[in-house]
């Protein structure tokens, strides 16, 4: 008997930990069914439950030196957030009705101001309650935001957005970036994102043009060089050891993903979705490539647990996708 | 004893452990730096993942988990721990792998395809059967209001007098009118709304052909086709939403899938349409013959590409030739020159010479 991981030399041993998806489509096709059927039977009610479910797949599905990530995350839970969400919505719909009654205009800016102001709240409670829910190894991550700074920079940066018709996006989208990531504990290790607006904005007006001028054709490598930015400026570090993220996917290599799964979703009159995801999951597993001293069994829990759902079904109702 | 990795919930090390298993709760000893103990968990304390049946990942709330990839280790464990429980679906799902997905998918997708095809067309009628007549009067009036075409007051008028020499058989108030338009159709609304192209007018050539053409509109009013047609459209629609937006997919390709099959579905309402509007011109001792004449007359008519309604609904026109001639030969029925409805016939002619 002797521990599996040899603790490494002090003087700092470099190592590059795998990041795979080794779910398989057919499993997760069957799950998807199941929770198809009983959201139908139940009239949507399932719902909190089916999304526990498929998160629970995907996140054992992934797999970080062969020990897979937990969502710990329950159907219960996400009902709670689900009902809370639908009440607060229903009375925001209210509001908006009679503010609608009184002058169409008025419903309309509180309307627009009500969502932006809601988005921020949303966000973070998502945040706050999806990395509680995750785990590897027993060490659970955290998000460690605060929630009136994140709300008063979203609306500043939303702000600014606006005014410049949208032309500050790029800052909005990396400064945000920057606030979240930042904010994301792995037990003792802590995640930093870096990215820079203006280096962001060069590469999405690059991306832009190109995608025009090629006929779209540039866009699997507009694509490709979001993905990077996305991922190259992150870094997670656990007391003076860090590892970088990189990413290794191309333009090339997101043109064959993207052009494979739209062919199965064709060809399979959408049935293939499934396979579909699954393709894109191990994609972006694979392509992520982290290398560092940091050394993973010397993480430790560090964060508590928090089980508001509320703000995880609120993003569902608003379409944002938290991965 | 099974091989077995443990962690404890303090830090993401693993530890090897040995594990054995009994009847109530397992139980793993393992040396650490030196320092030897021995943990038991109850299986009914346990929380258990089956990751792609190749992984288990056993855990608790307060003395951390063991990750267990070793088969045999895996086997024996569920053989124990799922005879006193029993498993989900989705656990049997995750354990069984492909094999089992693959049936249960089969399984749902036919009951999904039962769902589809006969239970939702049957519930759908049951829902619009429900609806009083008033509802598709009040749809009716809809559709007219929605439908901004110029009506011809002289045609409608002697429209109305041609239709009004024959018995409809129905509980419907009939509105016949006439109106203009370049393309060759005619249309039924829901409530009794009959509406004749002047285009089409100008092709037909006999009186038993309009009776025809009349009957076959009537009868769409008759039997309600709109409304049923309204409710399994939108009872389908529901269904898909709940059930894709339930897997999370969401394609275009279901709602043409849709659209096709609803397609066909209307046809089935044109064969119940040409067969009772044949009963109706029996009933009135008009010349079956009209119908297969009418249907002669719109076959003959070029179709423009995008050729709306009554005839693209309309569009397999031999076939319906087909069993509109063995009806007719299945029950014969002696007509009757009727003199009142031949004037009437001629009178509109002269408003719409061929
Ligand atoms: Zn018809």
């Amino acid at each position: 008997m002797q521990q599996v991981y040899t603790p490494p030399a002090p003087g700092g041993l470099f190592s590059s930990p795998r990041l795979k998806f080794i779910g398989n489509g057919g499993t997760y096709f069957g799950i998807l069914i199941v929770n198809a059927l009983l959201c139908a039977i139940t009239l949507g009610l399932y719902y909190p439950w089916a999304k526990a479910k498929k998160l629970n797949y995907l996140y054992q599905s992934t797999t970080l030196e062969d020990s897979s990530f937990t969502f710990s995350g329950t159907g219960n839970e996400m009902f709670k957030g689900f009902i809370k969400a639908i009440g607060l919505l229903i009375g925001f719909g209210i509001i908006i009705g009679i503010l609608m009654r009184v002058h169409v205009a008025l419903g309309i800016i509180a309307y627009l101001v009500g969502i932006t102001l809601l988005l921020p709240f949303v966000i973070h409670g998502a945040s706050r309650y999806r990395w509680s829910r995750t785990s590897w190894r027993g060490i659970r991550f955290g998000y460690r935001g605060d929630r009136s700074a994140f709300v008063a920079l979203f609306i500043k940066e939303f702000l600014l957005t606006v005014v410049t018709l949208g032309f500050y996006g790029s800052w909005m989208v990396i400064n945000l970036r920057n606030y979240i990531i930042s904010n994301i504990r792995f037990g003792s290790g802590e995640f930093k994102y870096k990215g820079d607006g203006w280096d962001f904005f060069v590469l999405n007006i690059k991306g832009y043009f190109l995608t025009i001028i090629t006929l779209g054709i540039y866009g699997f490598w507009w694509q490709a060089d979001v993905f990077r930015y996305y991922i190259d400026h992150m870094t997670l570090s656990q007391g003076d050891r860090s590892y970088t993220f990189r990413s290794t996917a191309t333009g090339g290599k997101f043109f064959g993903v993207i052009l494979l799964n739209m062919l199965i979703i064709i060809f399979t009159l959408g049935i293939g979705y499934a396979w579909a995801e699954v393709n894109m999951f191990k994609f972006i597993a694979e392509n992520i490539e982290i290398e560092g001293d940091v050394v993973l069994e010397q993480l430790s829990q560090t964060e508590e647990e928090y089980t508001n759902a509320m703000g995880e079904d609120l993003a569902d109702f608003l379409d944002l996708s938290i991965i | 004893m099974y091989p077995g990795k443990y962690f404890d919930n303090k830090t993401a090390a693993l530890t090897t452990v040995d594990i054995q298993f009994y009847q109530e709760y397992l139980e793993f000893r393992m040396n650490r730096n030196g320092v030897r103990s021995r943990l038991s968990w109850l299986y009914k304390e346990i929380n258990v993942q089956s990751v792609n049946g190749k992984q288990l990942r056993i855990s608790t709330a307060a003395e951390g988990g063991l990750e267990i990839d070793d088969p045999e280790c895996i086997s024996a464990f569920s053989k124990l721990y799922y005879a006193n429980r029993g498993y989900s679906v989705h656990e049997w799902l995750l354990r069984l792998g492909n094999k089992a997905v693959y049936t249960v998918a089969l399984v749902l997708l036919l009951i999904v395809g039962l769902c589809y095809f006969v239970v939702l067309p049957i519930l759908a009628d049951q829902v619009a059967q429900t609806l009083p007549r008033s509802f598709d009067k009040k749809l009716g009036e809809l559709a007219q209001s929605t439908l901004d075409e110029t009506t011809d007051t002289a045609g409608s008028k002697l429209l109305t007098a041609f239709a009004g020499k024959i018995n409809w058989e129905t509980p419907d108030t009939l509105t016949f009118s006439v109106k203009s338009s370049k393309i060759d159709n005619a249309y039924a609304l829901p409530g009794g709304y009959i509406v004749v192209y002047d285009a089409l007018l100008k092709k037909i050539k006999t009186k038993e052909e309009l009776a025809a053409l009349l009957a076959h509109e009537v009868s769409h009013v008759k039997f309600r086709h709109s409304t049923r047609k309204l409710c399994k459209d939108m009872s389908t629609t529901l269904l898909l939403d709940l059930f894709l937006g339930g897997m999370g997919a969401y394609s275009g390709l279901y709602k043409n899938a849709n659209t096709l099959h609803s397609l066909s579905y209307s046809r089935k309402y044109e064969k119940e349409a040409d067969l009772e509007g044949l009963t109706l011109l029996k009933d009135n001792k008009i010349d079956q013959h009209g119908m297969l004449h009418l249907m002669e007359t719109l076959s003959s008519i070029k179709q423009p590409v995008n050729m709306p309604t009554f005839l693209s609904s309309h569009p397999l026109t031999k076939n319906r030739i087909k069993y509109v001639d063995r009806q007719i030969k299945k029950h014969p029925a002696p007509a009757v020159q009727n003199e009142d409805l031949e004037k009437a016939f001629r009178k509109l002619k002269e408003l719409y010479p061929s």
